[in-house]
C-alpha cells in the first residue's frame, strides 16, 4: 500500500470519525439538539427538517465514504457540507446575525466559535485533499483498464 | 492493503461510536424543578442550601417532575430539612443597630 494510499485511507476515516461521532451524539442527546437548533438564527420552522437532515446526511456521507464504489461522492459531499458550515461560522464570526449562538454537538460544543472555525477549515483541507487523490486514483484505474482493453 | 483499509474504518467507527457514548450528557434530576413530599402531596422545595436542606438519611429527600405534576420521580437521598442547617441564616439585630434604623 502506497504513502498516498494510506493518507487516503487516514482522510476518509477522520472524515468518517468526523461525522458519525457528531450524528451519533446528535441523536444520543436530541431535546438538547432540537433546543440547540432553534437557539440558532434561523426560522424556527426549519428546526423539525434539519434536526433529522443534519444527522442522516452525516451518517450518509460516513456510509459513502467507507466503500470504494461512493467515496468520491462522499468527499465531495464532505467537503460541500463541511464548506457550509465553515460560511456559517465565518458568517457568526463576522457579526451577521443578531446574536451569536451556541455550536452544537458532543464535546464540539465546548469549543468556541473561532476553535470551531479553525477545525471546519482543517476538515475542509482534507476532503479537498481527499478529492485530489481519489480523483487522480479513478484516473489512473480507467487508463489501465482502456489498455488492457485496446491490448 | 485491504487490511489496513478496514483497520482505519473499523477504529474510526469505533472510536466515534464509543466516544459519543462516552461525552453524552449525564441525567441530572437536579436541573429540574425539586419537590418534598408533604404527606398528602408535593410541594416546591426551593434552593437547596437556602431554603431547605437534605439531612443524611436513606430517605427520599426531593422529588421532580418531568409530566407537569401527574407523577413525581425521587431525585436527592436523605431527610429534607426546611430550615435547620440552611447555609444562610439571619443574625438577629442588636439593640444598637435597631437604633441606627429607626
Amino acid at each position: 500500500m502506497s504513502r498516498r494510499q494510506v493518507f487516503l485511507e487516514s482522510v476518509s476515516g477522520l472524515l468518517i470519525l468526523l461525522f458519525l461521532y457528531a450524528s451519533i451524539s446528535k441523536f444520543l442527546d436530541f431535546g438538547t439538539f432540537y433546543h440547540d437548533l432553534n437557539n440558532q438564527p434561523l426560522p424556527d420552522s426549519w428546526t423539525p427538517f434539519l434536526v433529522w437532515f443534519i444527522p442522516c446526511t452525516e451518517i450518509a456521507i460516513s456510509i459513502a465514504l467507507l466503500l470504494e464504489r461512493t467515496r468520491l461522492l462522499g468527499f465531495y459531499a464532505s467537503l460541500v457540507l463541511m464548506s457550509l458550515f465553515t460560511i456559517y461560522a465565518i458568517m457568526i464570526l463576522l457579526h451577521f446575525f443578531a446574536y451569536v449562538p451556541c455550536s452544537c454537538g458532543g464535546v464540539i460544543k465546548h469549543l468556541t466559535w473561532p476553535q470551531h472555525l479553525a477545525l471546519n477549515l482543517l476538515f475542509l483541507v482534507l476532503a479537498a485533499s481527499g478529492i485530489r487523490i481519489q480523483r487522480s486514483k479513478l484516473f489512473k484505474q480507467s487508463l489501465i483498464s482502456t489498455k488492457n482493453s485496446l491490448v | 492493503m485491504k487490511s489496513i483499509k478496514w483497520t482505519i474504518m473499523c477504529l474510526a467507527i469505533i472510536i466515534s461510536v464509543c466516544g459519543a457514548f462516552a461525552t453524552r450528557p449525564k441525567f441530572d434530576c437536579t436541573t429540574f424543578t425539586q419537590y418534598y413530599f408533604t404527606g398528602g402531596g408535593y410541594a416546591p422545595a426551593g434552593i437547596n442550601g437556602v431554603n431547605y436542606v437534605c439531612l443524611q438519611s436513606s430517605n427520599t429527600c426531593t422529588y421532580y417532575t418531568t409530566n407537569g405534576g401527574i407523577s413525581y420521580s425521587p431525585c436527592t437521598i436523605g431527610l429534607y430539612d426546611a430550615c435547620q442547617g440552611c447555609a444562610v441564616k439571619q443574625p438577629a439585630p442588636t439593640a444598637k443597630q435597631s437604633s441606627i434604623t429607626h
